[in-house]
């Protein structure tokens, strides 16, 4: 199939050519931590399902690239969200859902609605995820004051490689990447992200999935210092 | 034991015979063979082809057993050829597409489909090759137009039955008649979707 070596490249070369770039900016700030998250999944009769999710981030380190980093473990956020979704044929799958965000000192507020297409190829899986989701802070207090409403589109590609055989089986493991665009506003400003995830996964069975990889972010887009987040993440999946 | 148990346990195993009797769930798992593993009869016969391009072996495991699998690509056709644990081939499949069917025959498969389906659209179509007669191997080199007795055609299907849309293999004999239909169970997608 002709588009799949080119897009092999694409999703390899693009990402770390921009990476490459952005981090020549010796006014670049960094972060490096870890985003644990447990993913539990319940199907429901008539092709419905829940989604709930729970992840957290952990900061070790942080800095501007070239001066020397600020080494100080401490917690985040943590977030707990939940998407009832709904299979609309055999490969694509709509849902909405809820977010809620504890920081140290404000809980922000997310509503989520996303559609997915997730088609299998000869030797690979292709997955297109579009979202929008709105956040709000609807309790200001001493230190944010403000009650704001920010919205996000998004659009994600993640490809699906099986290390062993022509399919994702039992007991083995794939190769996943992400490669997710966020575009945001807020009052009158407004942001790019965008995210690299190399993952390494291990398929227990069809419904119990561990990974583990880079969540590698790059926001801040638009404005002077771009900030480059460096998260190792940890995901499992289940499947009730 | 008393007699209605005994009743609702019957009429559990004819129910579960009856409606698995012709749709069944497919179930396949294949790994890459190390070229050690490779049974010797068929690397044999697989090099005796000469064929230039990458040759990759699976080991298969389905409900009806294990297998060994070469595929590879050969004049912009995709071949798949199956041989058991010693060797043996079993048979051949080559990926084809729909005008390369028999003008007669596919539209008996195709007037079968829509009786079968509200709406369907075909993934994939592979013909069978019985591989009992080695010659079939000469296909390879020269491909025919006309098919032979024993071939099958094995269809992927996404078909709509009320709501609902999901795969099936179908497998129909030189006739166009179907003998074989599988719900092909999709994998979960939950780490792609979320």
């Amino acid at each position: 199939m002709p588009t799949t070596l080119s897009f092999r490249w694409y999703i390899l070369i693009f990402p770390l050519l921009l990476f490459t770039v952005k981090n020549g900016n010796a006014q670049s700030i960094y972060r490096v931590g870890t985003m644990p998250s447990v993913n539990i999944n319940f199907g429901l009769p008539n092709n419905w399902a829940l989604h709930f999710k729970t992840e957290s981030r952990l900061l070790f380190q942080s800095g501007q690239f070239g001066k020397e980093p600020v080494r100080d473990f401490y917690y985040v956020l943590s977030d707990i969200s939940m998407i009832a979704s709904r299979k609309t044929g055999l490969n694509t799958n709509l849902g909405g859902g809820y977010l809620v965000r504890i920081l140290e000192n404000q809980v922000i507020h997310r509503t989520i609605q996303q559609f997915s297409i997730v088609s299998q190829y000869n030797r690979f899986r292709l997955a297109h995820r579009f979202s929008a989701d709105q956040s709000f802070n609807l309790n200001p207090n001493e230190e944010v004051k403000l009650k704001y409403v920010q919205y996000r589109l998004r659009y994600r590609i993640a490809a699906e490689f099986p290390l062993n055989g022509q399919s994702v089986d039992a007991r083995e493991f794939y190769l996943k990447i992400n490669n997710e665009y966020l575009y945001g506003w807020q009052n009158s400003g407004n942001d790019i992200e965008i995210r690299i995830v190399p993952i390494i996964g291990y398929n227990f069975v069809d419904k119990s999935k561990l990974e583990l990889g880079l969540d590698y972010r790059l926001d801040s887009f638009l404005n002077a210092t771009t900030r480059n987040s460096f998260w190792l993440s940890v995901n499992w999946f289940f499947r009730i | 034991m008393n007699e209605l148990p005994r009743k609702i346990i019957l009429i559990v195993l004819l129910t579960t015979v009856f409606t698995s009797a012709f749709s069944q769930l497919k179930y396949e798992k294949e790994s890459r063979l190390k070229r050690t593993d490779i049974p010797p009869l068929a690397n044999k016969m697989i090099e005796s082809l000469a064929i230039s391009g990458k040759i990759k072996w699976y080991s298969e495991e389905s409900l009806t057993g294990n297998t060994v699998e070469a595929k590879f690509r050969y004049n912009e056709k995709n071949y798949s050829l199956e041989f058991d644990n010693e060797g043996n081939l079993q048979d051949m499949e080559i990926t084809i597409d729909t005008t390369e069917i028999q003008e007669n025959v596919k539209e008996i498969i195709f007037k079968k489909l829509e009786s079968v389906f509200n709406k369907y659209s075909i993934y994939k179509i592979q013909v069978h090759y019985p591989g009992k007669n080695p010659e079939i191997l000469s296909i390879i080199k020269n491909p025919q137009k006309e098919t032979t007795n024993n071939v099958k055609y094995e269809l992927v299907v996404n078909g709509k039955t009320g709501n609902t849309t999901k795969q099936y293999e179908m497998v129909f004999d030189n006739n166009g008649i179907l003998t074989e239909k599988k719900e092909i169970t999709q994998k979960n997608a939950d780490n792609l979707e979320f």
